[in-house]
């Protein structure tokens, strides 16, 4: 009697411990289920908040664009006016014409090649969907052939290429200074149309490689291109002109 | 009655652990949730029915638990929700174990009381 009498209690505080462990299961579930789903509730909110902001963003960014176009317009005309005078300054408009030109600040057309690639169409058959679509390096060795060639002008979908222009990928799209592009993507370029038509086109070049994954590359050469100016800011926030003094500084950071 | 103190005690008891599950295990810890919880159900009813074994009930308790957890991820290796078997026959079970007690609590008790009841009235 004693016997079964312990038993039972055993089985019963088994009972008790079993239903205490079930307890903290269902709570800490319960919780994590609440705290996973808001979790999940505040990356949403948090997509239209960053939407609404980029939307911001854009718009002041146009205005700011107005903003500017009227003030190179007035600053052509005090230009114009100030170039009347003497002949020093007229030397100094020539001067500040040429520089523009070099800095990309003014639209240039002349004979060139207008290269149009296109995301490849046909079935995927190595698996790698990646290699059919094109990528930021793709692009970036067009440029580097079309500057190889001697193109005095590059644009790409309207942008002007500088030297601090970056052409990068961001997900489905590419970013070409500061703005976002999406295929097909349309090159212009400036300089003697032969030259650069043979070097995209050469044998085991950009279009041949490129052309193996059935990435449509049109090489257009043209007697007359127009390749817009760079339309943002150039802003010198760490470079400035070295002095003679610092001249030797170099090798010690290097 | 202590199964349903043990259950308050450690449902206060989770309520103020400061660890959550992460939202990617979330599934596993359900799905052995509810094998524990047909485990618990099962020993109640062979309590009430007096056929309570210490090791059957322990042994099914964690090992359906593992079972159930095991067959989960596995259904995520292969790509086929497994875990809905565990689900399914869990579940099942747990109404069965909850009809039989019920059954057996509401048949076994008015009887009793009727028959002595009878017996006042003779």
């Amino acid at each position: 009697m004693e016997k079964a009498k312990t038993k039972k209690n055993r089985g019963e505080l088994a009972i008790g411990a079993v239903c205490v462990v079930l307890g903290i299961l269902l709570a800490v579930q319960l919780r994590s289920v609440k705290v996973n789903s808001a979790a999940d509730a505040a990356g949403a909110g948090r997509l239209e908040t960053l939407q609404n902001l980029y939307n911001d963003e854009v718009d002041k960014s146009e205005k700011l664009q107005a903003q500017l176009d009227q003030t190179e317009a007035e600053l052509q005309t005090y230009r114009d006016a100030a170039a009347s005078g003497s002949s020093q300054s007229e030397a100094l408009k020539a001067e500040l014409s040429k520089l523009q030109m070099e800095a990309g600040l003014v639209d240039v057309e002349g004979p060139g090649v207008m290269v149009s690639l296109r995301d490849s169409t046909v079935a995927n058959i190595t698996g790698e969907e990646a290699d059919y679509i094109i990528h930021d390096n793709d692009l970036l060795s067009v440029v580097n052939e079309l500057r190889d060639a001697g193109a005095e002008a590059i644009s790409l979908n309207g942008e002007r290429l500088l030297a601090t222009s970056e052409i990068r990928c961001a997900g489905s799209v590419v970013i070409v200074n500061g703005r976002r592009y999406t295929a097909p993507f349309v090159f212009n370029a400036v300089g003697d149309p032969t030259t650069l038509y043979n070097a995209l086109t050469m044998r085991g070049g950009v279009v041949d490689v490129l052309g193996q994954w059935k990435i449509e590359v049109k090489v257009t050469a043209s007697e007359k291109l127009l390749v817009p100016k760079y339309s943002g800011v150039i802003e010198f926030r760490y470079a400035a002109p070295a002095t003679a003094g610092n001249a030797g500084t170099e090798e010690g950071v290097g | 009655m202590i199964e349903l103190i043990g259950l308050i005690v450690g449902l206060v008891i989770g309520c103020f652990l400061p660890w959550h599950v992460p939202s990617h295990l979330s599934l596993y810890v359900a799905t052995g949730l509810l094998a524990a919880l047909d485990s618990a159900l099962g020993g109640m009813n062979a309590r009430i029915k007096k056929t309570f074994k210490l090791s059957i009930f322990l042994s099914g308790f964690f090992g359906n638990a593992v079972i159930a957890v095991f067959l989960a991820w596995l259904g995520d290796k292969l790509g086929l929700p497994l875990y809905l078997a565990a689900v399914l026959v869990f579940g099942t079970r747990l109404f069965q174990n909850f009809a039989e007690i019920r059954r057996e609590l509401l048949t076994s008790r008015p009887k009793g009381a009727k028959i002595e009841q009878d017996i006042v009235q003779e």
